[in-house]
């Protein structure tokens, strides 16, 4: 018992790593990155091409004061940046990186995973209404209206993969797409259902709302900055916000490992040849994820901004109808064929 | 021993953040409390190994139903004039555990009256997801469709009462 | 040892140790001073101009909140039917279908009525 207990603890002592490591230089390639789509340099003044930025980032917030404004109530303004980042470190736990490597294969994990995210929601209606701070409160009103409209087509679309697979183990979905690109989920091409035409359609509603989900442009209405300060981080200072960056990036991670798992077929190389360097390794699957988080920046930096309406309107009256009738005809194409 | 530890240690939890909610002055502070009665009453029955229960219990209560709560809370926007003043506050309290004490002793009785029933960690399988999922649609059938009507009812209850003040106008 | 006791020993410690730690080592680091100004909410200098952050919210937001909760347990009651529904076969299929169904008639009856329509 004590041997499994001690590697639980190493488990999550990697996690952290990986989420703080993520999350630090993520900050540095969304820089990076803006700094080329605006073709200006970006960070450059510290190491190479700015690689020490991250780190020298990270002494600064640490060492600042974390200032509370007065007359909110201290508890719950404290409280709101660690529920922002504690929820998507313990949902690390349930990703399978590769056949092996991962801490704890739970088999309802889908569901770990948005229960988790439901629970890191809830931080932004704390910080907001924690700030007294009317900037803040009008953002975290938005920011969680957004995420729970969004949540909904995700849960749902997020069904037609478990038709699919037959499964809501991460691990066993991932499985069910070894042996080439063309087995990969976002084809639809699986033995069980023949060609199921809808698949990508799954795959656009899901990646549109992992987008939204971690309050990314062209969805970030939480955190316009012309007309909100910062969004409902404007309070925070030094550990505060540096813990809201942290889980904002770590969330960032887990939509895209969720994206990868779910449509890329996770840690399958996309030629199943013995040949191919490192068949089914998970460095395919660091591959994909990074993949999708260039996009994510791609997209940030390239599309203006939308309005809430529009955006509130876009899930409500087109993605949660559109992901009904999807789940509904992905089941009749399961039991017809 | 573990499992032992653990659900002390959670139903100590949920008590105490039950306790947080009747006993914090601010909703708000209520709230976060309840919180911590909501996530450890989820790992309560992660304990008891019902998986899909611990999911929704965070999906759910967690996540869309403390939204609710915490934009209810900041709609009403509370401010420390609105609070009541609680003059007599612990005096209530003694007299609630006056009146509370022979309820208890009575449930300790019935508690005794009980058969002394071996509890076991039944198979893997219990309270898995596919396993509720084919008692729900098989023998539930009526109750779960009918639950489908009682959230329709609720959905057009709501815009009927929130929409009011706009027919007047 | 099972998953699940492992996870549920993970949020024990995080909900009795790890955050706690995390709070009091927000507030241990860095330099610690005050004055009016600064414990001022952050608002661009306009805080009285605007009123105070004690406004109202439309109720459509409230309203948006019921409807995420209606959505989110029916989504989270199609899990458990995606999971057996090569046992349950055309007749579990046919339940869902009336579900999903009542369902979208709440929709299109919200849409009817112009909750979703911003002004």
């Amino acid at each position: 018992m004590s041997l499994t207990l001690l590697n639980a603890a190493v488990a999550v002592f990697i996690a952290i790593c990986f989420v703080g490591l993520n999350a630090a230089y993520l900050v540095w390639c969304e820089r990076k990155g803006a700094g080329f789509y605006q073709r200006r340099p970006g960070p450059m003044e510290n190491g190479p091409w700015g690689l020490l930025q991250p780190p020298i980032d990270g002494v600064k917030l640490m060492t600042k004061q974390l200032l509370i404004p007065g007359g909110v109530d201290k508890a719950i303004f404290m409280v709101a940046p660690v529920l922002a980042m504690f929820p998507a470190l313990i949902s690390f736990v349930t990703i399978p990186f590769s056949k092996n490597i991962v801490a704890h294969p739970i088999n309802v994990g889908v569901l770990m995973i948005f229960a988790f995210a439901a629970l890191g929601g809830m931080s932004l209606l704390v910080a907001g209404w924690g700030s007294r701070n009317k900037y803040a409160m009008i953002s975290s009103v938005r920011a969680v209206s957004q995420t729970v409209a969004y949540e909904i087509p995700m849960l749902i679309t997020t069904i037609t993969i478990v038709l699919v697979s037959g499964s809501l183990n991460l691990s066993e979905i991932a499985a069910s797409q070894l042996g080439g690109f063309w087995k990969w989920n976002i084809w639809g091409f699986q033995e069980a259902v023949g060609y199921n035409i809808l698949m990508p359609i799954s795959f656009l509603i899901i990646f549109v709302c992992a987008v939204a989900e971690t309050n990314r442009a062209p969805f970030d209405l939480g955190e316009a900055e012309s007309e909100l300060v910062a969004g409902f981080h404007t309070e925070y200072s030094s550990m505060g916000f540096g813990l809201f960056f942290m889980g904002e990036y770590a969330n960032i991670v887990i939509g895209a490992c969720l994206v990868t798992i779910l449509f890329l077929g996770g840690w399958s190389s996309p030629v199943p040849l013995g040949f191919f360097p490192f068949t089914d390794h998970v460095g395919w699957f660091l591959l994909k994820i990074y993949m999708i988080i260039f996009v994510f920046i791609w997209i940030r930096w390239t599309f203006p901004r939308t309005t809430i309406y529009g955006l509130l309107n876009l899930s409500w009256k087109y993605l949660i109808p559109i992901s009904l009738f999807n789940l509904l005809l992905t089941a009749a194409l399961l039991k017809v064929f | 021993m573990t499992e032992t530890l653990l659900f002390y240690g959670f139903g100590l939890l949920s008590i105490l953040g039950a306790l947080g909610l009747i006993l914090f002055k601010h909703p708000m502070n209520g709230a976060m409390s309840f919180v911590i009665t909501l996530i450890s009453l989820a790992c309560l029955y992660a304990l008891l190994s019902a998986k899909l229960i611990f999911a929704i219990q965070l999906i759910v209560y967690a996540g869309a139903i403390m939204s609710l709560i915490l934009f209810i809370i900041m709609f009403l926007n509370i401010g420390e004039s609105d609070l009541p003043e609680e003059r007599g506050r612990w005096f209530y309290l003694a007299g609630g555990i006056v009146a509370i004490g022979p309820i208890a002793i009575l449930m300790q009785r019935a508690f005794k009256t009980l058969p002394p029933g071996e509890t076991a960690i039944v198979g893997d399988g219990f309270g898995g997801v596919q396993e509720v999922g084919m008692v729900l649609f098989t023998d539930w059938l009526l109750p779960f469709e009918i639950v489908s009507i009682l959230l329709l009812v609720a959905l057009v209850g709501a815009v009927v009462l929130a929409g009011k003040r706009e027919v007047s106008e | 040892m099972s998953v699940e006791l492992l996870l549920s020993a993970f949020i024990f410690i995080f909900l009795c140790f790890a955050i706690p730690t995390v709070m009091l080592m927000m507030v241990v680091f860095g330099p610690r001073s005050g004055g009016k100004a600064k414990n001022e909410p952050y608002e661009s200098g306009i805080k009285h101009v605007v009123g105070m952050a004690d406004q109202k919210f439309s109720v459509k937001f409230y309203l948006l909140a019921i409807l995420f909760l209606i959505f989110d347990i029916e989504a989270v009651f199609m899990y458990p039917w995606a999971v057996s529904l090569r046992e349950l076969g055309v007749f579990g299929f046919l339940e869902m279908v009336v579900f999903i169904l009542l369902l979208l008639t709440g929709l299109i009856y919200i849409i009817k009525k112009g909750v979703l329509n911003w002004r």
